[in-house]
């Protein structure tokens, strides 16, 4: 094993911006169980109001580094929906997370025409679907959602899931962007019918029988990608041994969070400690492997709803970040095409995570890109069980190097891809 | 002092920037001129605000949840002021001051030059900073104050 001396940090005082949102907890347990200082780090921790206040510290140097939804870096990169920043991520910290919740008023309606739509995240979007047309056709006014920011996860899950059912998000609903504590008011008062947000902010709607979740991330794409740790890329050069000495202690938290017997312990921790402003039981649902999907109804068992290291995690595959990539061009945000697997390539560093795992032993794949919506549960337990389920709800598959051959499949697209092929000749 | 004549004034937004300080600041920035429009950081509004207001800038509380919905208010039509966060050399430095020492996010439209920014945002930092000793030297002297003598 080879470690770095701490000596050698180029900077031992470290601030990091994080949201209060349950999957801040790799962070919180970095911090609080000591990993961070195990590295020689003195690390504080900058709760943020705002993902456009965490992209403008870290671009501008104010913080050294945050948690960042997926899409964050590579939209800043291609200055998609935002300004244009050089980010860097070097590490994911967890996968799957978020939810789709629908007001009651609006779930009754979607059940009313499928009563399928209670069990099936897809049959819900196409009863959705047609009950936006009949809101149309009476002339009522357009259904609205919220998702967290412009260029987020959230509000490709979102619109992945509308155009699953053949909602047109762009001209068929309004979409409004709420930070994550009000969405749950903004639902209540009937200023929105539905969004998509972390945890804990569905079970909070659940809880308080304003809503229900008709869909998690998980069953939209089984474990993908939700936050980042992110740097500034001047800051990653300027600081190598101090960005892998971060690297190296959130490794570990990550590790320690996936322990059964940890979750419940870091609830306490988030809860105790104010990284969230909710109670312990609202906080250790999701993060112990439940859903609450129903007001006053059995919660579900979803071991999967937080993934914190398990299914090699915390790699940063470029595949993935070709995904957000690809959703940028299919709902319009970017338009000039590029290459889309070099800006992957620029953003995500697969090869940074590699030799930081080797530092410290931890198994790594030989691979920078997979295959997605091609492993199911059944397919696993026979062989690689090391890595999770990837399936799309739609069934559909992502190739490597077949990136605008997926994006061809969808009928909702904005994407040129006549003029996109010219920049991607190698990658179908 | 009386504002000049406004016909071609620079138009700034002011989005949940209510500080005492900072009113003194946009007093100072009226006052060359420019037309201010102070608003609260109501989220469900912003979208028909901003559409309806077209301005040539916006002030916004770096700290505001309502940073993000401004962002997308924003990211849809160019035409809008759109986030300065990177420029060169002094504008660099001066943004960063702006955002994690005042606590103001800038967006800013096409007209404005970036030396118009750069004055602007040094105006703004100087201002703040000013603001800040003023209020250390009156609590220094308040500290010193001895504590059997009333103050009236």
């Amino acid at each position: 094993m080879r470690v770095t001396p701490m000596t050698t940090l180029e900077k031992k005082d470290i601030k990091l911006g994080y949201i209060p949102l349950t999957d801040c907890a790799p962070f919180a347990v970095a911090k609080e169980k000591g990993f961070f200082e195990e590295q020689g780090l003195n690390v504080s921790l900058s709760r943020e109001h705002s993902w456009a206040s965490i992209r403008d510290k870290v671009g501008l140097g104010v913080l050294d580094g945050a948690q960042m939804l997926a899409s964050m870096p590579v939209a800043a990169r291609l200055g998609a929906a935002g300004p244009r920043l050089d980010m860097v991520t070097g590490f994911v910290l967890d996968l799957n997370g978020n939810a789709i919740t629908l007001s009651n008023r609006l779930y009754d309606a979607v059940v009313a025409t499928d009563p399928d739509a209670e069990f099936s995240p897809l049959a819900a979007t196409q009863a959705l679907n047609l009950v936006i047309k009949a809101n149309t056709q009476n002339k009522r006014p357009k259904f609205r959602f919220g998702v967290v920011f412009p260029v987020s996860t959230q509000n490709y899950e979102l619109r992945y899931w509308l155009g699953c059912g053949g909602t047109n998000p762009d001209t068929d609903i309004d979409i409004v962007v709420i930070s994550p504590p009000d969405m749950v008011d903004h639902l209540k008062s009937g200023d929105i019918d539905g969004y998509c947000v972390g945890e804990p902010w569905n079970t909070v709607a659940v809880l308080g029988g304003l809503g229900h979740v008709v869909a998690t991330k998980y069953e939209l794409w089984n474990n993908s990608p939700e936050k980042v740790f992110a740097v500034a890329k001047g800051w990653a050069e300027k600081h190598p041994h101090s960005h892998r000495a971060l690297l190296r202690a959130l490794m570990k938290a990550c590790a320690w969070l996936d322990q059964p017997e940890n979750r419940l312990v870091t609830a306490e921790l988030l809860t105790a400690h104010g990284y969230i402003d909710q109670d312990l039981e609202t906080v250790a649902m999701s993060l112990c492997g439940i859903s609450q999907r129903h007001p006053g109804r059995a919660p579900e068992d979803a071991p999967d709803f937080h993934v914190f290291n398990r299914y090699c995690a915390n790699f940063p595959w470029l595949n993935q970040a070709e995904w957000f990539i690809a959703e940028m061009y299919r709902w319009g945000q970017l338009k000039n095409p590029v290459s889309i697997s070099a800006i992957a390539e620029q953003v995500y560093l697969p090869e940074l995570y590699r030799e930081v795992a080797n530092e410290i032993g931890v198994p790594c794949p030989a691979i920078n890109r997979k295959t997605e919506g091609n492993l199911t549960p059944q397919m696993l337990q026979n062989f690689a069980p090391h890595m999770g389920p990837n399936q799309f709800l739609d069934g559909k598959r992502f190739d490597v190097g077949k990136v605008l051959s997926y994006l061809e499949q969808h009928d909702l697209s904005h994407a040129n891809i006549v003029e996109l092929r010219q920049s991607n000749e190698t990658h179908g | 002092m009386k504002p000049m004549d406004n016909t071609n004034a620079l138009r700034a937004l002011l989005i949940g920037v209510e500080s005492d300080g900072a009113k003194d600041l946009f007093q100072l920035l009226e006052s060359l001129g420019m037309v201010l429009i102070p608003r609260s950081a109501s989220e469900g509004s912003l979208y028909s605000l901003i559409e309806s207001l077209q301005p040539d800038l916006i002030f916004v509380d770096a700290n505001s949840p309502a940073r993000d919905t401004l962002e997308h208010a924003v990211s849809a039509h160019r035409d809008l002021p759109q986030p300065v966060v990177s420029a060169d050399g002094d504008l660099q430095i001066s943004l960063r001051r702006l955002a994690g020492d005042i606590g103001i996010s800038l967006y800013a439209g096409d007209g404005v030059t970036p030396a118009l920014l750069q004055a602007l945002i040094d105006l703004t930092i100087s201002h703040c900073h000013s603001i800040e000793v003023l209020r250390r030297e009156v609590a220094l002297a308040m500290m010193a104050q001895p504590r059997d003598v009333a103050v009236h």
